[in-house]
C-alpha cells in the first residue's frame, strides 16, 4: 500500500513538474498577448479616424491620393486578419502566438496610418 | 577616408568581424576614433558558422573603434579595436562631447534576439523583434576600453584586438539603460549632459541625463541584469524627461539657442522641442514648440553643425523617405526628397525641394563652408592622389613615348588642352601595356579624361594628376582613346588610337 501511495504520489509529483514551466511560460506570454490586444485595437481606431477624415474629404481626383488610400485599405485589411488570428489564439490560451498574431496586426496597421496619413498631407496639406 | 583637399577617397577598410552596420560612423570629439556599430547579429567571426538556433549562445553584435592617425590621413587597424556585445541588433550611435567626453551611446533593436523564420511557421522579425515595451541604450565608456587595450586584455580576432563581452562587463565598461521600443536615434546634445533617444515604435523623445547616468553607475543603481550579466541602470534613476514628440521618432540635432529638432517618420514632420538647463528653465523646459509638415516620412535630419559642441542653427535639412507627388515622374522610381528648412525664426520655414536621384543618403554632416580648404589643382605636375605626393615615374613634359621591352610596353603620356601625346599606340597582341598619364594643366577646372573603349578603360585626370593603368592587349583591332571631360573647342579632337596587331 505504501510503495503504491509513494508511486502514485511520486507521478503526481513527475507531471506536476513538467506543467509548472508550461503554465509559467503561457502566463508570461498572456500579459504580452492582452498588451498588444490593447494596443492594436487602439492603433486601429486611430487609422479609422484618419480613414473617417479620408472618406469625409475624398480623393478629389487626386491619383496619389487614390493610390495611397487603397495602400492604407489593404494594410488595414491585412492588419484585420491578424487581429482575428490573434483573437482566435486568445480564446484557445495560445497565449505566445497571439501575441505575435497581435504584433502582426499592430505593425500592419502603422502601415495603413503611414499611407493614410500621406494622402491626408496631399490632399489637405496638413 | 576622404580626403577633402581633394575630396577622394584615400582609403576603404573591409570592417574585420563585421558584416553588416547601420550605426557608422561616427566620430569621437576630436577624431581619436571612428564608430562602427554591427548590425544584425552573428557569429564572431561572421566566417565561422552556427546554426540560427544557437543565436544566443553563439551570435554576437559588435562595435568598432577604429584609431584615426592625423598625420597620415589614414585609418590604423593596428591600433583599433572592438568590443563583443551582446547579441542585440545596435543600431545608431553617438559619441559623448563636453563632460561625456570619453563614453559612447549606442541604440539596439531586438532585445527579444528574434530569429525570424518567416515561412517556416514563426512570426517575422517586425513581430518578433518588437515584443518588448523597452531594448537597451548601451552606455560604452571608450576612454576605459582603451586602458583595457593597452593593457592586453584582449584577445585577437580577424586581425583586430577584440574586448570580450565578459572583460567588458568586469571591467565596468559596458552598462544598459532601457529605452523604449525599437529605438532609433541616440543624439548627445551639444553640452554633453543630455542623450535623447527615440523609439521608432514609441511616440517620446526620452531624455536621460549624463549626471544622473554617472550617479546611477557609481552607486550601482541597477534594476537587474541583462541574460549575459550586463548591468541595467535604473531608467527611472536616469532619466531626466519624457516628451510626446508624435507617430514614429527617429532623430534629433540641435540649434545654438538650445532648441532640438526631432524627425517623425510615420507623420511625416520635425518637431521642434526645447532642452532643459542650462538652455531654458522653468516651464519653458522640456517643451514640444512647433511641427512642421515634410514631404514625407522622414528619415534622418540634419541641422548646421548640430552634432557639435557649437552647433550654428539657421538651417535644418530633412532627408525624407518618399517623395510621392513632389516631383514630375520619370518612371515608378521616385527619387529621395531632401528639404531645406530655415529655423531661425519663430516658425520653422520650408524653403526648398531637392530630389536625390541615386541612393539613399542617410546620414549627413553640414558644416560651414569656410571650413573647408580644397585644393584647385593639384599642388605640383606628375601628383599621385593616392600617396598624396609627387609620382617618381609620373610623365614629364619632354619624356613623352612608346618603348617595348620584350611583351612589356610603357607608354609616358601627357595630356593638354587639346591633344594627347602621343596619338598612337602600337601593340601586338597579347602584350602587357602600361600607360603613365599626367595632366600637365595649371588652369582650375582644366580636368581631361583618358577612355579607351573595348579595354574598359576611364580616367578622369584633374590638373597635375598623374595615373597609371595597366592592361592586357589581348584583343586584337583598332581602339580609339579619347578625352571624355569636356575640356576645350577641339575637345572632340583631342583623340589618340590604340592598334594591336594580331598575332599571325
Amino acid at each position: 500500500m505504501k510503495s503504491q501511495n509513494f508511486l502514485t504520489y511520486s507521478l503526481f509529483l513527475i507531471v506536476f513538474l513538467i506543467t509548472i514551466p508550461v503554465y509559467a511560460s503561457d502566463d508570461a506570454f498572456k500579459d504580452s498577448a492582452l498588451s498588444w490586444q490593447k494596443q492594436s485595437t487602439e492603433t486601429r481606431a486611430k487609422v479609422m479616424a484618419v480613414y473617417k477624415e479620408l472618406t469625409e474629404i475624398g480623393d478629389q481626383g487626386n491619383a496619389d491620393a487614390k493610390d495611397l488610400i487603397a495602400d492604407a485599405v489593404t494594410q488595414l485589411g491585412e492588419g484585420d486578419k491578424q487581429l482575428k488570428a490573434g483573437d482566435d489564439k486568445l480564446a484557445k490560451s495560445e497565449f505566445e502566438k497571439a501575441s505575435y498574431d497581435y504584433n502582426m496586426a499592430w505593425q500592419y496597421y502603422v502601415k495603413a496610418a503611414t499611407a493614410g496619413l500621406n494622402a491626408k498631407r496631399i490632399l489637405t496639406g496638413q | 577616408m576622404i580626403d577633402l583637399r581633394d575630396f577622394e577617397v584615400k582609403q576603404i577598410i573591409k570592417s574585420p568581424n563585421i558584416i553588416s552596420d547601420h550605426g557608422s560612423t561616427f566620430v569621437t570629439p576630436n577624431t581619436e576614433y571612428i564608430i562602427q556599430g554591427a548590425q544584425y547579429a552573428t557569429p564572431i567571426p561572421y566566417s565561422s558558422y552556427a546554426p540560427i538556433e544557437q543565436y544566443k549562445e553563439k551570435y554576437r553584435g559588435m562595435v568598432g573603434f577604429y584609431k584615426f592617425n592625423r598625420n597620415k590621413g589614414r585609418i590604423d587597424l593596428s591600433q583599433s579595436f572592438q568590443i563583443e556585445l551582446p547579441p542585440y541588433w545596435q543600431d545608431l550611435c553617438d559619441a559623448g562631447k563636453k563632460v561625456s567626453e570619453g563614453w559612447l551611446f549606442c541604440g539596439s533593436l531586438n532585445t527579444e534576439m528574434a530569429t525570424g523564420g518567416f515561412g517556416d511557421g514563426k512570426p517575422p522579425f517586425e513581430a518578433g523583434a518588437s515584443q518588448r515595451d523597452m531594448d537597451y541604450l548601451h552606455v560604452i565608456n571608450w576612454k576605459k576600453a582603451e586602458a583595457v587595450v593597452n593593457a592586453g586584455k584582449v584577445s585577437e580576432i580577424s586581425g583586430i584586438k577584440v574586448i570580450s563581452l565578459q572583460t567588458a562587463i568586469d571591467e565596468g565598461i559596458l552598462h544598459f539603460i532601457p529605452e523604449p521600443k525599437s529605438p532609433h536615434g541616440a543624439d548627445v546634445s551639444p553640452d554633453g549632459n543630455y542623450i535623447v533617444v527615440s523609439g521608432k515604435l514609441d511616440t517620446h523623445a526620452t531624455i536621460f541625463g549624463f549626471d544622473k547616468i554617472q550617479k546611477a553607475i557609481s552607486s550601482k543603481n541597477y534594476e537587474g541584469k541583462d541574460p549575459y550579466g550586463v548591468p541595467i541602470l535604473n531608467f527611472k534613476a536616469v532619466r531626466t524627461a519624457q516628451l510626446e514628440i508624435g507617430l514614429g521618432p527617429l532623430h534629433t540635432q540641435f540649434d545654438n539657442e538650445g532648441n532640438a529638432y526631432t524627425s517623425v517618420f510615420i507623420e511625416s514632420t520635425v518637431a521642434k522641442w526645447t532642452l532643459g538647463e542650462p538652455y531654458h528653465s522653468g516651464d519653458k523646459a522640456w517643451k514640444l514648440v512647433e511641427k512642421m509638415p515634410i514631404h514625407y516620412n522622414i528619415g534622418h535630419i540634419v541641422c548646421a553643425e548640430g552634432d557639435t559642441v557649437s552647433p550654428d542653427g539657421k538651417y535644418c535639412v530633412a532627408l525624407n523617405k518618399w517623395s510621392i507627388d513632389r516631383f514630375t515622374p520619370v518612371g515608378p522610381l521616385h527619387p529621395q526628397n531632401f528639404q531645406l528648412i530655415d529655423v531661425s525664426g519663430n516658425k520653422m520655414q520650408l524653403l526648398y525641394d531637392m530630389p536625390i536621384g541615386i541612393g539613399e543618403p542617410h546620414y549627413v554632416q553640414m558644416i560651414k563652408a569656410d571650413k573647408l580648404n580644397p585644393w584647385l589643382v593639384y599642388p605640383e605636375v606628375g601628383f599621385d592622389p593616392a600617396t598624396m605626393t609627387k609620382d617618381p615615374k609620373a610623365t614629364m613634359p619632354g619624356n613623352e613615348g612608346v618603348k617595348r621591352i620584350g611583351n612589356d610596353v610603357e607608354v609616358r603620356m601627357t595630356a593638354i588642352r587639346s591633344h594627347f601625346n602621343p596619338e598612337h599606340i602600337k601593340v601586338k597582341e597579347g602584350d602587357n601595356v602600361k600607360i603613365y598619364i599626367t595632366n600637365i594643366e595649371r588652369a582650375r577646372d582644366a580636368t581631361h579624361g583618358f577612355a579607351i573603349e573595348g579595354y574598359n578603360i576611364n580616367l578622369s585626370l584633374e590638373p597635375g594628376e598623374s595615373s597609371t593603368v595597366e592592361f592586357t592587349a589581348d584583343k586584337p583591332g583598332v581602339y580609339p582613346f579619347y578625352c571624355t571631360e569636356f575640356c576645350s573647342a577641339l575637345h572632340l579632337e583631342m583623340a589618340g588610337y590604340l592598334l594591336v596587331d594580331p598575332n599571325k
